[in-house]
């Protein structure tokens, strides 16, 4: 039995009642519920008590140091099996560490640790770090985002990540890391014990310098398959050096992440060669980036070669126009992997719909997601975007919030959703300025059409 | 001559117009109490990413909880946030802190007359709800919004200015 609630007042006789379920749950997740350090006495009983759970999420509670010293007592139960604790934005310092350290070295069967947001300090996440570094300890995710980690914690962080064969998922997002920190990060990564699978390092303050040791990582170790780097400023010089590692064939990536990150057109060649290369790369982002319809040209080569096997590309706030929608167009008629094209945020305009209407209709495209919020669209292209709905059945999901659709472009939409052969399950209309007789069609059209949901 | 009964038709009649109105009335409050909920935040910590992680998924969780059919979840692309008083994005709708708009495809609606703290959440990475993860942008600009007949904000261009 799960138990499953967000985003509620806890009144007490509510909080009697949740008690006796939590005692017979797999797993327990109070997100956003006002919980405080009384309500963790409870828990901590329950941790003692229900041998079955394995997952506990309190996210966005003030549950306090205090809260978090209850809780661990009923983790250092042997009877307890908990394997993956939820605790972000717990209101919790360095003073709740030392009680993570006892768990951390007493519960091999702890697999996940999430406290991100919270402030636990370079002193904090030192004396963390001594619980992770135990031989019992067997953890497999840690996750220490905004969490006020400085340089100084690398070092600790390298001795684990040598030392701890069973970890695969770091991050250590929004933390202010720097180069040399990162340096001494990789070596832990180079190490042939460790075999991390997901490396997080987004707003670290890390610059072109870091992608250097990054690239020998990602040559060296084909365990490490997911790589962000997102909102650093590494720019061209860095995307050359990580592509360098990128196309070693030593190297697995699958998801790459380098949204704002500085990309020119310039960036993107390299980047073009590595969609033509790797197969194993199935998710990038370039949120962010100024890549202009010259970088999105070069992409598109790459993602025309046979060996592209992209599944879905974020490219979102790019600076595209309506004149890179050919080869995106192109792109689409070609490629027969691609799943998800998130592109909002680009001028592409009406015109910039009717071109990539081809590519869509064609019958290699086997997109499912697409996503163009925001681009400038009006009324003109629900035509086209209609006839893709009616004869695109893969089509599961569009967005089009914030465009002036207006009545008259939902209208048409409205038909083809009502034909048979449209398999739309999704589709997102936010910020649209619609009248209460469409708003109300759409209601009617989404009761009369299971499966399909439209939000408004 | 006695006074006459009120006639049962008449009654029926009354009592449906007001039903109406009321109806009417609750559907606009209810637009206009989810374009707060969606576009306003008086006092926000921060205005940083995790602002916007944090905002947002308040936001989306509320809107999910007060919608009678809600579906899958998903993360809303783009959401910006007003800051400040209520009473004065409402006085966008009156002459007293707004004028007519007209939208680049025709739609009337209402710039306001001075500008405005607002923050710009967009969606950069991280899958529904729970994951959703925002990069936090922060301007002061005027805005653009619709209004409804009762001089009440029902809809943010987010695309407008």
């Amino acid at each position: 039995m799960d138990l499953d609630i967000q985003c509620e007042e806890m009144s007490a006789s509510r909080w009697t009642e949740l008690k006796s379920s939590m005692n017979t749950s797999k797993t327990v997740r109070l997100d956003d519920c006002s919980l405080s350090a009384s309500h963790c006495k409870d828990i901590g009983s329950v941790l003692r008590s229900n041998q079955i759970l394995t997952e506990l999420t309190l996210n966005n509670n003030e549950l306090g140091d205090s809260g978090v010293e209850l809780l661990c007592k009923g983790l250092l139960t042997p009877s307890c099996n908990l394997q993956k604790l939820w605790l972000q934005n717990c209101n919790l310092t360095d003073a709740s560490c030392k009680h993570f350290r006892s768990v951390l070295s007493a519960k091999p069967t702890l697999t996940e640790l999430h406290l991100g947001d919270n402030k636990l300090g370079t002193s904090g996440v030192k004396v963390l770090c001594e619980g992770l570094m135990d031989p019992n300890c067997k953890l497999q995710k840690l996750q220490l985002e905004y969490c006020e980690l400085s340089p100084d914690n690398c070092e600790m962080l390298c001795s684990a990540l040598r030392t701890k064969p069973s970890l695969r998922v770091l991050n250590i997002s929004n933390n202010k890391l720097g180069d040399a920190a990162v340096k001494v990060l990789c070596q832990g990564l180079m190490d042939p014990n460790c075999n991390l699978q997901s490396l997080h390092l987004e707003n670290c303050r890390i610059t072109a310098a870091s992608c250097g040791d990054l690239s020998s990582v990602l040559a060296r170790k084909p365990s490490l398959t997911e790589l962000s780097v997102g909102e650093n400023k590494i720019g061209d010089p860095g995307v050359a050096l990580l592509c360098h590692g990128l196309l070693n064939p030593n190297c697995k990536i699958e998801k790459l992440w380098l949204w704002e990150c500085g990309i020119s057109p310039a960036g993107c060649k390299d980047l073009s060669q590595v969609l033509s290369t790797k197969e194993s790369l199935t998710e990038l982002s370039l949120i962010g980036n100024g890549l202009g319809d010259p970088g999105m040209e070069l992409l598109c080569q790459g993602l025309k070669d046979p060996k592209a096997k992209l599944q879905a590309l974020w490219i979102r706030e790019c600076g595209l126009t309506t004149a890179c929608c050919k080869s995106i167009s192109s792109v689409l008629a070609t490629n027969q992997t691609l799943r998800e094209l998130h592109m909002g945020g680009n001028k592409i305009g009406d015109a910039g719909v009717e071109i990539l209407h081809e590519g869509l209709m064609n019958p290699s495209c086997n997109l499912q997601s697409l996503w163009l919020g925001n681009c400038s669209l009006s009324a003109a292209c629900c035509g086209s975007l209609a006839t893709i709905l009616s004869s695109k059945p893969s089509l599961t999901e569009l967005d089009l919030s914030n465009n002036s659709l207006e009545d008259e472009g939902v209208k048409k939409l409205c038909e083809s959703l009502k034909h048979p052969n449209c398999k739309l399950q999704q589709l997102v209309l936010y910020d649209i300025y619609l009248s209460s007789e469409v708003d109300d069609e759409l209601k009617v059209l989404e009761e009369s059409k299971p499966g399909l949901k439209i939000i408004l | 001559m006695a006074p006459s009964r009120p006639r049962p038709v008449l009654l029926l009649t009354l009592t449906l117009l007001a039903a109406c109105v009321a109806l009417t009335l609750g559907q606009n409050q209810e637009q206009y109490e989810r374009f707060l909920l969606q576009h306003f935040d008086a006092k926000p910590k921060g205005r940083d990413d995790r602002y916007c992680n944090n905002r947002m998924r308040y936001m989306m969780k509320e809107d999910r909880r007060r919608d009678r059919n809600p579906g899958p979840k998903v993360c809303k692309e783009t959401n910006t946030f007003i800051h400040g008083n209520s009473d004065d994005i409402k006085a966008i709708c009156t002459s007293r802190g707004g004028r007519n708009y007209v939208t680049r495809t025709g739609q009337a609606m209402r710039q306001s007359l001075r500008s405005f703290q607002v923050t710009t959440c967009t969606w950069h990475g991280g899958k529904p709800l729970d994951h959703c993860q925002y990069r936090a942008t922060r301007d002061s600009r005027m805005i653009v919004i619709a209004c409804d007949e009762h001089e009440h904000p029902v809809h943010f261009a987010e695309s407008q200015i």
